[in-house]
C-alpha cells in the first residue's frame, strides 16, 4: 500500500484505494472491493464508475485536499465519488448538492452511514438558494452533465470558493455540444474559465475510462 | 450594513464586526423548518425583527429572497471575506446534518408522492410490458411451427395471456390518472401519448417549460442527434407521431401537422401545470381551422 501525493489516496498493484473510516468497517457503497492491510480497511476506487478516480489513473498529480477540508460537491448523484471524498476528508465536511429526487434517495442511505456528508436538495444553477447552509469552502467538485455546466461552475466558484482554493470540473463534451470535436469543447470551456479570471492548473483527458470527457483542475 | 442568514442564526454585520445577531434554537427540527421556509422564498420573521429598529437603513443582502428588505448585491466582496463559523457560536455540525437530513427526507416524501411520478411509472411499465409481450408472442409463433406436446406450451401461453390482460388494465388506469393531471393535453393528443411525453420530459414541470420545437421531436432524440452530428434530414416528429391525426395524414403534410400539434400542446401543458384552466375547446378549434386550411392546399 503506497500513499500517492494526493492525501488519503493509496496505490496497490495498479489499483487505487481510500481508507474506510473505522465506524464504517465492512460497509461498502457500490459493491466495491474491500482490502485489509496492516489492520486498516481500504476501499478500492473504481475508475470506470468515478471520474475523479479516472483522473488520478490518467495522471492527476496534485489536489489541495487535507483531512479537514470542506468540499462543495455539485451533482452528487448516488454518491459513488462522494463516498471516496468522504474517506479522504475524514474530519472535514462535504456539502452534496443534488436536484433529482430519485438518486437522492440512494444518496440519503450514504448520508445516514457517514457523518461528514450533508445532503442538500437544490439546483446548482441558483447558488444563492443554498447559501444559508453552505459556507465558504476549500474545494469545489462539479460533475453535472448540462449544457451550461461551465457557467454553473463559475457561478459557484465566485460565490463559495475561498481565495486560492481549488476546484475540479468534469467536462462532458457531448452534453455541451454534440456537433463539435471534444477537444474544441474543452478549449471553449478553458477559454471561458480564463475569461472569468480562473487559473487552469491541469487538464486531463479521461479517455479509456470515459468517452469524450475531460477533467479540468482550476484555482481562483 | 450587511444582513447574512446562516442555518444557526441571523447576523447584521458592518465594517467593525458583528453589529447585531439572533441565534436560532439548537433543535434540529426547528432548524429544518427554518431551512424549509428559506427554500420556499419566505422572509423569516426573525429577519424582519432584526432590522426593525436599525437607524442605518442601507442594508445589503446576498439572497434574492431578501430583496424586499435590502439591496441585492450577490457579488459584493464583503460576503466572501466574512466567514461565519458555526463552532464559534457553539453550534455543532451535527445539528446541521440532522436538520438537512430531515428536510431532504420530508421533501423527497412529498415529491415522490406527486401524481406525475406515479403516472410516469405506469407508462414506463406499460411500455416495457408491450415490448415483452411482442417478444414472447414472436417466440410462441416460432414454437408452434414445430410439433410440441400441449403440456409443454400451455404455461407459456398463460403468461402471454396474463401480460396482455395486465396491459389493458394499465392502459385503463393511465387513462383515469392522466386526465386528472393534464386534461387539456389529453383532449388534444390522448392520455397515453400525454403520459409518454411527461415520462420523456421527466416530470410535468419540465414539460411545461419546454418549447414547442422540443416537444415536437421528443422521443426522436437519436434521429435528432444523428442529424446534428452527421447532417441529413432532421426528424419531423417524436412520440406525437403515434397519434392518428399525424400518422394517418398524407406524408407531405405530416411535418406541418406535427408542428401545429406540438405548438398547441405547449400551450395546453402550460395551462395544465400552471393555471389549471380548461382551454381545450379553443385549442381544438384552432387545430381544426388549420387542418382545414392544409386540406385545401
Amino acid at each position: 500500500m503506497k500513499p500517492l501525493p494526493i492525501t488519503g489516496v493509496y496505490r496497490y498493484k495498479n489499483k487505487i484505494f481510500t481508507e474506510n473510516p473505522v465506524y464504517c468497517k465492512g460497509l461498502t457503497v457500490y459493491d466495491e472491493k474491500l482490502l485489509k492491510y496492516h489492520n486498516k480497511e481500504y476501499r478500492s476506487w473504481n475508475p470506470y464508475k468515478s471520474k475523479l478516480s479516472a483522473s488520478i489513473h490518467n495522471g492527476l498529480k496534485r489536489l489541495d485536499l487535507s483531512e479537514k477540508s470542506t468540499i462543495l460537491y455539485l451533482g452528487a448523484a448516488t454518491g459513488t465519488t462522494v463516498s471516496h471524498l468522504s474517506d479522504i476528508v475524514n474530519n472535514g465536511v462535504i456539502y452534496a448538492i443534488e436536484k433529482s429526487p430519485f438518486v437522492l434517495k440512494k444518496l440519503l442511505q450514504l448520508c445516514n452511514q457517514r457523518k461528514n456528508i450533508i445532503p442538500i436538495m437544490s439546483d446548482a444553477n441558483h447558488p444563492e438558494r443554498y447559501s444559508v447552509s453552505v459556507p465558504i469552502v476549500d474545494f469545489i467538485y462539479q460533475d453535472i452533465s448540462q449544457r451550461n455546466q461551465d457557467e454553473i461552475f463559475i457561478n459557484n466558484i465566485r460565490k463559495y470558493l475561498k481565495i486560492n482554493g481549488q476546484g475540479i470540473i468534469m467536462v462532458k463534451a457531448r452534453s455541451i455540444d454534440v456537433s463539435l470535436n471534444p477537444k474544441q469543447v474543452y478549449n471553449q470551456v478553458i477559454d471561458k474559465l480564463n475569461l472569468n479570471k480562473i487559473k487552469i492548473i491541469d487538464v486531463i483527458d479521461l479517455s479509456h475510462y470515459e468517452k469524450d470527457h475531460a477533467s479540468i483542475v482550476v484555482s481562483n | 450594513m450587511y444582513l447574512i442568514t446562516k442555518w444557526f442564526g441571523i447576523f447584521l454585520i458592518n465594517n467593525k464586526g458583528i453589529f447585531k445577531k439572533h441565534l436560532f434554537s439548537k433543535n434540529h427540527i426547528i432548524i429544518a423548518k427554518k431551512l424549509h421556509q428559506v427554500e420556499k422564498n419566505e422572509i423569516l420573521p426573525e429577519e424582519k425583527e432584526i432590522i426593525r429598529n436599525i437607524k442605518d437603513k442601507s442594508i445589503i443582502v446576498n439572497e434574492k429572497r431578501l430583496r424586499k428588505i435590502g439591496e441585492y448585491k450577490p457579488d459584493d466582496i464583503f460576503f466572501k471575506k466574512i466567514n461565519l463559523d458555526s463552532k464559534e457560536f457553539n453550534f455543532s455540525f451535527d445539528i446541521l446534518k440532522k436538520a438537512s437530513l430531515k428536510l431532504v427526507e420530508d421533501k423527497l416524501e412529498k415529491e415522490l408522492k406527486s401524481k406525475d411520478y406515479q403516472a410516469i411509472q405506469l407508462i414506463k411499465t406499460l411500455d416495457s410490458l408491450i415490448q415483452i409481450s411482442n417478444l414472447l408472442s414472436e417466440r410462441l409463433d416460432n414454437w408452434l411451427m414445430i410439433y410440441t406436446p400441449k403440456y409443454k406450451i400451455e404455461p407459456f401461453k398463460t403468461i402471454i395471456k396474463n401480460i396482455k390482460k395486465e396491459i389493458t388494465r394499465l392502459e385503463d388506469q393511465i387513462k383515469i390518472d392522466i386526465v386528472k393531471i393534464a386534461p387539456n393535453c389529453c383532449e388534444i393528443i390522448g392520455p397515453i401519448i400525454t403520459a409518454r411525453l411527461i415520462a420523456l420530459a421527466g416530470n410535468m414541470e419540465n414539460l411545461a417549460k419546454m418549447p414547442a420545437s422540443t416537444i415536437q421531436i421528443l422521443g426522436a432524440e437519436n434521429a435528432f442527434f444523428r442529424f446534428k452530428k452527421e447532417g441529413g434530414k432532421n426528424p419531423k416528429h417524436g412520440v406525437i407521431f403515434q397519434h392518428k391525426i399525424i400518422n394517418q395524414s398524407p406524408k407531405k403534410n405530416r411535418g406541418k401537422i406535427s408542428r401545429l400539434i406540438a405548438s398547441k400542446l405547449t400551450i395546453a401543458i402550460k395551462a395544465d401545470f400552471y393555471t389549471k384552466r380548461d382551454i381545450s375547446n379553443i385549442l381544438k378549434n384552432d387545430i381544426k381551422i388549420r387542418l382545414d386550411e392544409l386540406k385545401n392546399l
